[in-house]
């Protein structure tokens, strides 16, 4: 792999590192598991790799941002998670955030197309 | 089929934390078999099931990203741990290439080149990584109790940092270090005058052997290190170094250095000589402090012009618009 697609990739994974968690909360107003959740996202065109999700579900559920009941009438024992109240102040805040970077970042990209 | 993903689970199991294993395990198990069924229907083959293990990753990794964020030493205790190592690399092997010197002249057995040059020069190196390896156990014992510099982070405040490049600076953890560093050598010198002589054997009633010294040369190296201690705290109570208390530094610390060639390099030199007479072609103590003095003279020097150039009034004054 070349250097410049080498670095691409590192910069692209630390770009993607921190939208993931407002991806993931923006998903769980209702129950998922992890393998519908990583569908989900995937069907809206946010791909995100099984290792990745399962420990932040985990890290997620630690920092109280979600809830999470275990399944077992099912096939199979699921976890299932949803978000908290906390993690729902947060995910409101963080959202405006999001948005209000997007609008500068606009701004920033567009202008430097332009020069 | 299972057994490649039990064979998985298994592996993830060994690095994720106990406590959390069988939950961790049990949802993993889950969320494969889903992958599984969702791909290939009820019966995969074993082919099949590769293919989706080769993509949840690495056993070691997978488990790995379960783990907090981790490390040994933590950002608020580095830079600390590396303050106490890098003066512990400093003294460590000067104080015990010291101690395995005297250690040779004392003892009985004839003196060497092995046993007076390589045998201190490997005990430093392992004194050394002795030294280190404590230091950082017990940063990382200290890391582990979640020991967090809270006061740090309130008692911050920008208008109390140096000036850049101010050579009147003085640094507090340097002199802190000095000044107990250098009581504890001013024990020790007045132990060796009290006692007549260079020993190992801190017992004033029976010191054992000693090495016999210059009464006079020892006592002025007494008062010239407890003097450079004393420059020093004037020094720290001020906040800066000026041109006279450096000058005066500088002068007891060249002083200290002839005082020291006489009072110590010379009387145990003498005796390496008397031992092992092959030894007495090179001056080595005098080659030693003439190339102290030397270096010392020039950087005190430099750092001296430096003060005395350095302007008194702020290079700079803000606007009020």
């Amino acid at each position: 792999m070349s250097d410049i697609s080498e670095q691409t990739d590192k910069l692209r994974q630390e770009l993607r590192r921190g939208i993931v968690v407002l991806a993931v909360l923006s998903q769980l107003h209702t129950n998922q598991y992890g393998y519908s959740l990583i569908q989900q996202l995937s069907a809206k065109g946010f791909d995100i790799e099984e290792g990745t999700l399962y420990p932040l579900l985990r890290r997620l559920e630690e920092q109280g941002l979600l809830k999470s009941e275990w399944e077992v009438t099912e096939s199979r024992p699921r976890k299932y998670y949803r978000i908290s109240e906390n993690g729902r102040e947060i995910l409101r805040i963080l959202s405006a955030e999001w948005l209000e970077t997007v609008k500068i970042m606009n701004q920033l990209l567009g202008g430097e197309s332009h020069d | 089929m299972t057994d490649l993903i039990e064979r998985y689970l298994h592996e993830v199991g060994r690095y994720v934390p106990p406590k959390s294993r069988a939950d961790i395990q049990t949802e993993l198990r889950s969320l494969i078999q889903d992958q599984i069924d969702d791909r290939y229907g009820g019966a995969p083959t074993e082919d099949e099931i590769t293919i989706v293990l080769k993509e949840m990753g690495d056993p070691r990794q997978m488990a790995t990203l379960y783990h907090k964020e981790q490390y040994l030493i933590g950002p608020a205790l580095y830079p600390w741990m590396m303050m106490v190592l890098s003066y512990g690399w400093l003294i460590v092997p000067a104080v015990v290439i010291f101690l395995s010197i005297f250690g040779v002249l004392n003892a009985s057995q004839s003196v060497t080149v092995t046993n007076l040059v390589i045998e201190p020069i490997l005990s430093a190196l392992q004194a050394t990584f002795i030294f280190s390896s404590v230091v950082v156990m017990i940063f990382a014992i200290v890391e582990r109790t979640g020991f967090e510099w809270k006061s740090d982070k309130t008692a911050f405040n920008p208008a109390n940092l140096p000036k850049a490049d101010d050579p009147r600076t003085v640094d507090r953890f340097e002199s802190a270090f000095g000044f107990t560093v250098g009581t504890v050598i001013v024990l020790l010198f007045v132990y060796f005058l009290v006692v007549g002589g260079l020993t190992l054997r801190f017992n004033l009633s029976d010191p054992g052997d000693v090495i016999p010294i210059p009464q006079g040369w020892m006592l002025a190296l007494i008062i010239s290190t407890t003097s450079l201690i004393i420059t020093q705290l004037i020094a720290l109570r001020r906040g800066h170094w000026t041109v006279g208390l450096w000058a005066l530094h500088t002068f007891l610390e060249l002083f200290g250095a002839i005082a020291i060639y006489f009072a110590v390099f010379v009387p145990i030199f003498e005796r390496i000589v008397m031992d092992n007479s092959s030894l007495g072609d090179i001056p080595i103590p005098a080659i030693i402090t003439i190339l102290y003095v030397f270096i010392a003279l020039v950087s005190r020097g430099i750092k001296l012009v430096q003060i005395r150039n350095y302007p008194s009034a702020p290079s700079f004054t803000t606007s009020s618009n």
